[in-house]
């Protein structure tokens, strides 16, 4: 479909192919691009550590003090309200 | 008896879960809001760095999750619906308080060093000097997001925490795909820039 995949097309569109949201015949083509070019999948290798770094961040911020100490002192007592304020 | 109930609930599908606090069932629904409380708390964090009360925002989340579940038509959509929450929430905050300036400080708490540093992370697998140097990432990416414009912080929390796709993105910022997919692409570029000594 689009003829000529060059690497500024790709570079364009690296960050939604890490998100899997390009259609899949342009994916099957930019994994075609990444396979015979290696800038462009050195600047895919750092697009996909980027997103692991976030990911990871995100899942061990449990660290954040604030927050557990928010989950760990939740009280429902309004959720039980809720139900029988009916 | 109590206590075994409240384990099946725990391991309860998320499904299934939301079925029985739509039925009125308290325990479900306060396993729901519990098991969610944490993101949402996050989500709030990353979001605003403007020193609004993440505390009261992620009750009010809660709350309005708990009064409106049986209002949620699809259980699928619970995870964008409860997003939808947690944006007009925070909006609604914030919109609230640029009514009224120098209402709050633009550094509170979210760069006290003691917050970090006041807890010892209990995790002996870890090498001391990994942990420090996980501890300066953790610290960099933070700021980095907190440095964000709101369009691409925005993006960056409903992509990478919530793991939501650019349709429901899309439909949580009301705007189009083409739109979030060149602000995440464009949020990335910048803190690829911010992180660039880790990523090589
Ligand atoms: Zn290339």
């Amino acid at each position: 479909m689009r003829n000529g995949i060059n690497c500024k097309l790709v570079s364009e569109h690296l960050s939604a192919f890490v998100d899997e949201e390009l259609d899949f015949d342009f994916s099957s083509e930019i994994k075609r691009h990444l396979c015979e070019c290696l800038d462009c999948r050195r600047k895919f290798a750092k697009m996909l550590k980027l997103h692991y770094l976030l990911k990871k961040y995100f899942a061990g911020e449990s660290l954040l003090e604030h927050k557990a100490k928010f989950v760990s002192n939740l009280k429902f007592v309004s959720s039980v309200d809720f139900v029988t304020q009916k | 008896m109590d206590y075994l109930r409240k384990k099946d609930y725990k391991k309860m599908d998320l499904m299934l879960l939301i079925d029985e606090a739509q039925g009125s069932d308290w325990v479900a629904l306060e396993e729901l809001l519990r098991r969610h409380s944490g993101i949402i708390y996050s989500t709030l964090y990353h979001l605003g760095p403007s020193g609004q009360n993440i505390d009261d925002l992620s009750q009010e989340v809660l709350m309005r999750i708990a009064k409106s579940i049986k209002s949620l038509k699809k259980k699928e959509h619970f995870k964008l619906w409860m997003n939808q929450i947690i944006y007009n929430v925070f909006y609604d905050d914030l919109r609230r308080k640029k009514r009224k300036p120098n209402m709050f400080s633009i550094d509170s708490f979210y760069d006290e060093p003691s917050e970090f540093q006041s807890k010892e992370i209990e995790d002996t697998s870890i090498h001391p000097d990994e942990k420090i140097k996980n501890f300066e990432l953790d610290v960099l990416i933070r700021k980095s997001i907190r440095e964000l414009e709101e369009p691409f912080r925005e993006v960056v929390v409903l992509r990478e925490l919530q793991g939501l796709s650019y349709e429901q993105i899309a439909r949580i910022l009301d705007t189009n795909i083409g739109t979030v997919k060149s602000r995440i692409a464009r949020a990335r570029a910048k803190l690829q820039e911010k992180l660039k000594d880790y990523l090589d």
